[in-house]
């Protein structure tokens, strides 16, 4: 039996062409969401609440060397942001705007990692996609300033790379939900659902704990196997009303920000090259006065097929990677919700309930007097909460309270935490030894030492 | 699909045979949170807000005497009033949202900031110009710019009345009416309109009443911690020792009382008491209505009983001058083990939201 991933059936694949429609849908729908976000995020406050305010920000591995601008350079980075997302909306001077989305976004992202969502993530690698598809090639202002560039059919992975990327996200996200608390406990769900009782006309049901069973088996099936249903014609219709039911739900209940309203949109490139055709054509003849497209006259105008080796290999080497970087939480010893060494980018998405309360104390290496800190006199409210429960983040607010008070004059400041931690609604234990002089640890991709273990019962 | 829905349909079933034998089956009975809210606000919130309206306008009345006629016997009245007033204050200190929110922030943190700055209120004073509304600063006026005002650092109440010129006696009858104002304000609001938004917003999510509440409560009880207790006794990072002038209430010497009366008002919250000892909806109940709610009540009871006794145990007399007793480290180190319990277990059980930022999601 010949192996059907053989690269060159790889390769062949990559030959494939297909209609450009579904791809510039996705770009519309891609730059109008990006926008929505990026005011919002704007109105808000947030710009100044969480970029420009804090006195300090926990950084990503190896990202550290990412630091805020100062509050005019970072209203123009989000005044970039939102040109670009107009850019890549109405695809307009389309190959810089695209850039320059991407690279603004995930430089946003960068700055503090307390305010990492999954979502965010996903935006970046999509935003990096959109950079390789040609998807400002039809139905665009760059189009309209020069027709020669009109495409209608791209290579097929054009399309199917970002099919792929919601797959990982979904199928990772539903993995992730098959876990004992989960499923036999639901929780954290049975935690959360009672108190969203006041939610308008559905509220009451929440009080129940049966409500919690089922939202947590139908969120986990709903995750695992949506992608399967999209992908298949019969049932794409009813599976994407089920996208919009559970995310709109979501949203009611949850906290979540755009991310319902990404998924809805970024999930329309399953339908079929017809639709989006037909899609693209209604709203042509919108604009037909204007003439935007000169779109009937290029039926056959097709992207050369040619995929370099070096962007074949790049492609490859992505998928991979988005598949298997999830894993590497089982090379960790312990358990992956009270350590999270290998918790984040790997779609764990709302599944457990979370908090802890983490008192640092600093003493004197040479006087030997020991005294505690008051967290907020650093942190807001939102960073102080993150870093009170997740290991890394305790680490690193250690080693800038070593900086900090190695400024204020003391030697050789002895930093340990006291940080007792709630999981799903067990009573709090201590997340890390509370002895271990944090100053002298240092974070790497080898498991943690200090971190306790954690008991069940 | 069909074949979907079908499997659907069996674990639907399989959930509801599962749960049905599943722990106790009162888990089901929701807790009704706006009833939790009316109680509180009828019977805790509001009637101590008016208590401490009605000390504050009798310290005016006090004051107005004092500054008519200013001898011994009338300093008496208005440090006696004041006294009433700081005490009503500890009650209210953790229900700084809503009307109690000021431009400034929470009013505990414009009007009970401690230590004030002595400097500043004699430029302050000393200043004609000078426009309180106008100012920012918090360490000039409130309850502790009065305390020093009428208690002095080290005079004797001769030598104070003898220094009570008219600049003192206008700035303290400035300060005094900043507070007035500040308290029939809140008081009128919450009996006018703001009982009911108060009580219509019954949800769980960041602004809900329940979160504004709550937020309040933790930030007060921390507050008695670290500001308390911990920065007097020397035991925040980076100070060299203990520090008698940082204490609440520096001047009059009544810190011991405040710190019994601070927690007093944290357990009625929780509790669900009012100030004169009647039974209420308190987060107790709340928390008695949740999964792995009722273990964190057991545990919560257990760290009270303890605080209430190294309160009791602590040193009487000025708390300024026994800073260095062990007792309040005791203390310190009792009510940071309860932090825990209060902040972040407290809110991850009951589902409450405390910052607007969006969390995690699917």
């Amino acid at each position: 039996m010949k192996s059907i991933i053989s690269y060159r059936n790889f390769t062949n694949y990559l030959g494939q062409s297909t209609s450009i429609a579904p791809l510039v849908v996705f770009r519309v729908a891609f730059g109008f969401v990006m926008l929505f976000s990026t005011v919002r995020y704007m109105w808000m406050g947030w710009v100044d609440t969480q970029l420009v305010d804090p006195l300090l920000h926990f950084s990503y591995y190896g990202f550290d060397w990412v630091e805020p601008l100062p509050r005019v350079g970072m209203y123009v980075v989000f005044g970039i942001m939102l040109i670009s997302c107009l850019g890549i909306l109405l695809g307009y001077f389309y190959r810089i705007t695209s850039v320059a989305f991407f690279l603004c976004f995930t430089y946003v992202e960068l700055i503090d990692i307390t305010y990492y969502l999954n979502h965010y993530y996903f935006v970046s690698i999509v935003a990096f996609l959109m950079i390789l598809a040609p998807a400002h090639r039809c139905f665009s202002l760059d189009i309209k300033r020069n027709p020669s560039l009109l495409l209608t059919k791209v290579p097929r992975w054009t399309v199917d790379i970002f099919k792929f990327q919601i797959a990982i996200v979904y199928i990772f996200a539903g993995l992730a939900k098959i876990n004992y608390d989960w499923l036999i406990r639901a929780l954290p769900l049975s935690i959360w659902l009672p108190a969203k009782t006041s939610v308008p006309i559905i509220g009451p049901i929440f009080q129940y704990k049966f409500t919690a069973f089922l939202f947590s088996w139908a969120g986990m099936l709903f995750d695992s196997f949506i992608i399967f249903a999209l992908l298949v014609k019969k049932t794409r219709w009813p599976a994407y009303i089920a996208v919009i039911i559970f995310h709109t739900l979501t949203g009611v209940l949850f906290q979540i920000g755009v991310f319902p309203l990404v998924m809805i949109f970024a999930v329309t490139i399953f339908f079929s090259n017809d639709f989006h055709q037909k899609l693209i054509d209604f709203v042509t003849r919108l604009f037909s006065k204007s003439n935007i497209m000169t779109w009937r006259n290029a039926r056959n105008s097709i992207m050369p097929l040619k995929t370099g080796n070096w962007l074949a290999g790049f492609l490859i080497s992505l998928c991979l990677f988005q598949l298997l970087f999830p894993w590497r939480y089982l090379a960790y010893p312990g358990n992956i919700f009270w350590a999270e060494e290998g918790y984040r980018f790997a779609w764990r998405v709302m599944l457990m309930e979370k908090a802890g309360t983490a008192t640092f104390y600093v003493k004197d290496g040479e006087h030997g007097r020991e005294g505690s800190v008051i967290n907020h006199q650093f942190l807001n409210a939102h960073q102080e909460k993150q870093m009170a429960m997740q290991p890394d983040l305790i680490l690193q607010f250690a080693h800038f309270l070593e900086d900090y008070y190695k400024s204020q004059g003391m030697k050789d400041p002895f930093v340990r935490a006291e940080a007792w931690v709630t999981l799903n609604a067990r009573p709090a234990q201590l997340l890390v030894d509370p002895t271990v002089d944090l100053t002298k640890m240092d974070d790497t991709w080898a498991p943690k030492d200090w971190i306790t273990s954690y008991n069940t019962d | 699909m069909k074949k979907n829905i079908n499997i659907f349909f069996i674990f639907t079933l399989c959930l509801g045979f599962a749960c049905s034998d599943d722990e106790d089956s009162n888990d089901d009975l929701g807790f009704d949170r706006a009833e939790m809210l009316v109680s509180l606000a009828e019977n805790l919130i509001i009637p101590n807000f008016e208590s401490l309206q009605a000390s504050v306008s009798n310290l005016q009345v006090t004051v107005d005497d004092f500054v008519a006629s200013t001898n011994e016997n009338n300093l008496s009245s208005v440090r006696q009033a004041w006294v009433e007033a700081v005490i009503d204050h500890q009650h209210c200190s953790a229900f700084g949202f809503g009307p109690a929110d000021l431009a400034l922030g929470s009013y505990a943190s414009v009007l009970g900031v401690f230590p004030v700055s002595e400097s500043k209120v004699e430029s302050a004073l000393n200043n004609p110009g000078f426009n309180l509304a106008g100012s920012f600063d918090r360490d000039l006026r409130g309850f502790y710019a009065v305390e020093y005002l009428i208690y002095g650092n080290g005079q004797t109440d001769a030598e104070l009345v003898a220094g009570f010129d008219q600049e003192r006696k206008d700035y303290l009858t400035l300060i005094t009416n900043e507070l007035k104002t500040t308290f029939d304000g809140i008081v009128n609001e919450w009996n006018s309109s703001y009982l009911q938004e108060f009580i219509a917003s019954d949800g769980t999510s960041a602004g809900s009443s329940v979160s504004l509440l709550y937020n309040e409560f933790v930030k007060d009880y921390e507050n008695l911690k670290n500001f308390k207790v911990e920065l007097p006794a020397g035991l925040t990072a980076g100070q060299e020792g203990a520090d008698g002038t940082l204490v609440e209430a520096f001047y009059s010497g009544i810190s011991r009382d405040l710190i019994v009366e601070h927690f007093e008002n944290s357990k009625n919250i929780y509790l669900g008491m009012s100030r004169d000892g009647q039974e209420i909806v308190g987060f107790d109940e709340y928390l008695s209505s949740v999964t792995g709610g009722p273990e964190l009540v057991t545990t919560t009871l257990e760290s009270i009983d303890g605080i209430d006794s190294a309160i009791s145990n602590l040193p009487m007399g000025r708390l300024s001058d026994q800073v260095e007793a062990t007792e309040l480290i005791i203390l310190r180190d009792l009510l940071q083990d309860n932090t825990a319990n209060f902040k972040s277990s407290m809110s991850s059980l009951l589902g409450i939201s405390i910052t607007f930022n969006s969390g995690d999601g699917d």
